[in-house]
């Protein structure tokens, strides 16, 4: 290139460099994600890895996405129909990828929200990025809801103190001596939810006698259960993941021990009962906030059927009874909700919707269960639980519902 | 007292799983001179095979018959693919390889089966017995036999035949061994499908336990690697022998140790391979060998 | 001599050349992510010193990697101690852990290090949780946000991209220095054979300790930069497999070279993810497939492959000019 004309390519160079860099720059200040006839959604979730059942949340939103979809879309508050877009990354519950998934769906895909994010650890990851970034992240799927970026997220399954709760009062009303051995997930799952049984246990009969943790890494149970069967309690809670939970139900029934067994819904769906044996498992109680789904054939309820033809129709990679792609699917069901109901196609918007929820409805959720939030007192959109127990054959509800509105602590 | 024996018996139980995977990792180790970081997965994903082969409704026996032939092929595959383009590289490409393997069966198993885990039919008769107060698994005491056995088949394969001795021979000096007429390669090829099938058996028997996952065996490696260390990497029944030590000191540790736990009782199993390592490298029934400077 | 010289000189300026350029064409993420490459990069230095050249086994680098993550953390957000401020403490901290790790190492061969690292590895995550009142537990521990001077306000990620190199560089400038000095030869020389380098003078105690001395450093400084570089850690971003990436990285790299960290680095950072984004589902196969075949096309690395293109290029009488080759 002669000398005399690299110069003014260079400056030329800079200069459309920079106008690139402005105009993007100025567009960040309109809504991002969202077009006349699209919105795009990100999702991030272990969807490989020792966690990767947790993916199923993720397949789960995406059913009850690609059924509205078929639909034509949301209609929004602004008289235009949009479909869903949604970007879905894996982190292997990796905090680290989490964040790097979020920022890059934030700045390069440019989504409009977050749905669905996995996990505790990897919500207080992203808090603060959120936070400077005012992106919302409805929807969580974490067992405790007040984290660090309060005015951008909201969860979704209730907090695992709530279940708790529930644990505790069937014990004080069933057994009011009894003596408790916990298996507990050393997370902040397993941590929130014996903070909530020690507090609701409190001045009772009800005793813990022994606590062993363990984690999603163990291969084996052996040793804790034996400890716990060892320290003469009579009745055994856990909470723990389902590998992990299952093994535990089954060594409680074959070791002879056989105590009154409480278990998490995270470890109690039927295929994990028809894994470690119906016989082991008959007689353990759980909770539940989503109706009992047990057939893939059509029963007449309405959600339930139109869960069992959407999840054909997006071929998830989760069977029908695996309870976490249910909430999975209610999940996406309440943010298909709460697009709709977003009074401007703005974040803001959004994010008032989702902390004002009116007591919404939800195809998989119980009857009698409803959304509900409000802004600055009640961030827990569910808060009842039903409880159940198993007879070898199905679950059989126990009790009447258990509602804890507006009473969950943090 | 009664206390501590169901504490041992228990430790065995796991000891068992861990002894699994050691011995398909000794077998790799002896016949190839290779630990194969993927073993455990490789297992996993012929395990998925049968499984799937029972789901379309092939009787149990059939399908493990089956399974146990594909794994052979797979073992094969996997030598001639990725191993012996790296015969003559430094050892840590192996290392790299082996590595590779591992993520790549328990990628290849998410893929084609997803991540939930599903139910895997025992070979053993569910239930239990007792002796005194003590309770034994139908399956742990089953498995523990079926490893015993094999163990004992492979070290007489190894110490009596020609044709392990022609493998021994093909492991410990590649070069020379064309020398005397044995046909390394044909030999490291055999060896690989072998430690694939023991492989496969080894996760057909601990899958009913321990759920069939992708990630069913990832927990379980260091055990593995740790017990054939224990019990010497040139001895089958060590190898067995190493995994219920660690299984019954991991468990007693857990229990008795306070500040352990059982969230910190891997501290056990680390601890034990240090000592024996230090005090005898070789393994606790491996033998002394000779190193060429 | 002079081609040394000349062929060091020639990659230094063009590693500042793509550095200084990178910036320019990445976007704001984007760059953030080469940043934690660059953390990765400089564990892997380290363990390119104890692997490559010492040729030590070491399956516990994320292990120290994390020790310097959990050190700046807690100095930062317990203490109040400014972030760029710990991470001299996060590398002594991780220097002395790596001098307990490597005391074994002083009776073991190759593949029971490997082992007994390996378990090291595994039992980290669990010791975190155990020490929870230090570590923050599940929980976790944020650290304060470095923020960039007035010059750059508009641009954060710039500033800490800028902040990682020169951590790099540091951590580059003290492996160089160390493979051309004594200790360097030294190492080498008990990895090719330690009886007789033993025979010959070479203290191997002192040599195989300094090795992992300054190898754990490394490590920990990359953990420190990591932890600044995310705000936020738990036990969940230190799992064994780690310690299984960095190795990778390593060898990916090329296991005795410099550059090869970087690239390393880069490699277990993006890969990955492009794998993923290319198709959810067979992303991981992907990714293997690509390490093996990596491994079965370049030996020695993706340095490697650069060292022989570069020879073939300029058609140089005597390729091997890298020290320590390892074959």
């Amino acid at each position: 290139m002669r000398p005399g004309l690299r110069m003014p390519k260079m400056l030329l160079t800079a200069a459309v460099f920079a106008l690139a860099v402005g105009t993007v720059s100025a567009r960040a200040d309109q809504t991002p994600g969202i077009t006349d006839s699209t919105v795009k959604i990100g999702i991030t979730g272990p969807l490989t890895g020792p966690v990767a059942v947790v993916g199923a949340v993720a397949e789960g939103i995406r059913a009850r996405v690609e059924a509205a979809n078929a639909k034509g879309g949301v209609k929004m508050s602004d008289g235009k129909t949009r479909k869903i877009e949604l970007v879905i990354k894996d982190d292997m519950l990796d905090p680290q990828r989490t964040l790097a998934n979020v920022r890059e769906m934030v700045e390069q895909d440019k989504v409009f929200a977050l749905v669905g994010t996995a996990a505790t650890p990897n919500n207080v990851a992203i808090g603060r990025y959120i936070e400077q970034r005012k992106v919302p992240n409805v929807f969580m799927y974490s067992g405790v809801h007040k984290l660090n970026a309060p005015h951008e997220e909201i969860g979704f399954v209730p907090a695992f103190s709530t279940e708790a709760t529930s644990f505790a009062t069937y014990l004080k009303n069933n057994k009011p001596a009894a003596k408790v051995a916990i298996l507990y997930l050393n997370t902040e799952t397993g941590e929130t939810f014996m903070k909530a049984f020690d507090k609701a246990i409190e001045g009772s009969g009800v005793k813990v006698v022994d606590r062993q943790p363990v984690t999603s890494q163990d291969p084996t149970v052996e040793t804790q259960l034996t400890a716990l069967k060892a320290s003469g309690a009579d009745t055994l809670v856990i909470i723990a993941a389902p590998q992990q939970g299952g093994e535990a139900i089954r060594f409680q029934a074959e070791s002879g021990w056989k105590p009154l067994t409480l278990v998490t819904n995270l470890s109690s769906a039927y295929p994990i009962l028809q894994a470690v044996g119906l016989d082991n498992a008959k007689g353990i109680i759980t909770s539940n906030f989503l109706k009992p789904i047990v057939s893939p054939e059509k029963t007449g309820d309405a959600g339930i059927d139109q869960y069992l033809d959407d999840i054909a129709a997006a071929k998830v990679n989760f069977v029908f009874a695996n309870t976490i792609g249910q909430v999975g699917y209610a999940t996406g069901d309440a943010l298909v909700e709460a697009l709709g109901q977003m009074k401007e196609p703005t974040r803001a918007a959004l994010l008032e919707t989702v902390f004002n929820i009116q007591k919404w409805d939800n195809p998989l959720l119980l009857d009698g269960i409803k959304l509900n939030t409000k802004a600055g007192s009640d961030i827990f959109p569910i808060e009842a639980l039903q409880l159940y127990q198993f007879d070898g054959q199905k679950y059989v509800p126990v009790g009447k519902l258990l509602d804890f509105e507006g009473t969950t602590e943090e | 007292m009664t206390l501590f024996v169901q504490i041992v018996v228990s430790g065995l139980a796991t000891g068992a799983i861990y002894s699994a995977l050691a011995l398909a990792l000794v077998l790799i180790f002896r016949a190839t001179n290779v630990v194969n970081f993927g073993q455990g997965e490789m297992a996993t994903f012929s395990a998925y095979c049968t499984w799937q082969l029972s789901l379309w409704g092939l009787p149990l026996w059939l399908s493990i018959a089956i399974g146990l032939i594909c794994s052979f092929v797979l073992g094969i595959l996997a030598f001639r693919l990725f191993v012996r383009p790296l015969l003559e590289a430094p050892v840590e490409a192996t290392v790299v390889v082996t590595l590779g393997m591992f993520v790549l069966f328990q990628a290849m198993v998410t893929w084609l089966w997803g991540a939930e885990q599903k139910p895997f039919p025992s070979l053993f008769p569910d239930g239990s017995f007792s002796l005194g107060d003590v309770r034994i698994l139908a399956s742990s005491a089953g498995t523990l036999l079926v490893l015993v056995v094999l163990a004992a088949a492979i070290g007489c394969l190894f110490a009596f035949t020609r044709l392990g001795l022609s493998m021994r021979a093909a492991a410990f000096d590649r070069v020379r061994s064309v020398l005397v007429g044995v046909n390394v390669e044909r030999m490291l090829m055999l060896g690989w499908g072998f430690a694939a099938v023991i492989g496969m058996v080894a996760a057909v028997l601990v899958a009913p336990r321990l759920f069939l996952s992708p990630t069913m065996m990832t927990p379980i490696l260091f055990y593995g690697l740790a017990a054939a260390t224990v019990g010497g990497w040139d001895s089958p029944l060590g190898a067995i022998a190493g995994g219920l030590l660690v299984g019954v000191s991991e468990s007693l540790g857990a229990n008795y140790i306070g500040l352990l736990g059982a969230d910190m009782r891997i501290a056990v199993p680390i601890v034990l391979t240090l000592f024996v390592l230090l005090v005898k490298p070789v393994g606790l029934f491996g033998s002394q060998k000779v190193t060429k400077l | 001599m002079r081609n040394t010289v000349v062929r060091t000189a020639t990659t230094i300026v063009g590693f500042i050349l793509v550095a200084a350029l990178l910036p320019a064409f990445l976007s704001g993420f984007q760059l953030q992510q080469v940043s934690v490459a660059i953390s990765y990069a400089i564990a892997i230095l380290g363990l390119n010193l104890l692997m490559g050249f010492a040729g030590q086994i070491c399956l516990a680098q994320g292990t120290l990697f994390g020790i310097g993550a959990y050190v700046t953390a807690i100095l930062n957000a317990t203490y109040g101690v400014h972030p760029l401020a710990t991470l001299p403490a996060a590398a002594a901290v991780s220097a002395l852990a790596g001098l307990v790790v490597g005391l074994p190492a002083l009776r073991l061969q190759g593949l029971q290090l490997a082992i007994i690292t390996f378990g090291v590895a595994a039992a980290f995550p669990q010791l975190l949780l155990k020490l929870g009142s230090w570590t923050g537990g599940v929980s976790g521990l944020p650290i304060d946000s470095l923020e960039p001077p007035e010059f750059l306000a508009d641009n954060p990620e710039l500033w800490l991209y800028l902040a990682s190199l020169g951590c790099a560089g540091v951590a580059a400038l003290i492996v160089r220095l160390v493979l051309v000095g004594d200790v360097g030869r030294a190492l080498q020389a008990q990895r090719d054979s330690s009886q007789i380098a033993e025979a010959l003078g070479v203290n191997l105690t002192k040599t195989k300790l300094w090795a992992f001395a300054i190898s754990s450093a490394l490590a920990g400084l990359g953990g420190g930069v990591f932890a600044i570089l995310n705000g936020f850690i738990s036990p969940q971003s230190f799992l064994a497999p780690l310690s299984i990436t960095i190795v990778i990285g390593s060898i990916v790299g090329g296991s005795t070279s410099i550059v090869g960290a970087f690239i390393g680095g880069l490699f277990i950072t993006f890969v990955p993810t492009w794998t993923s984004n290319i198709n959810l589902a067979l992303g991981n196969v992907i990714y293997a497939l690509a390490l093996i075949g990596i491994m079965l096309l370049a030996r020695g690395g993706v340095a490697g492959l650069l060292d022989r293109l570069t020879a073939a290029l300029t058609l140089r009488s005597n390729p091997n000019g890298k020290a320590g080759s390892t074959s």
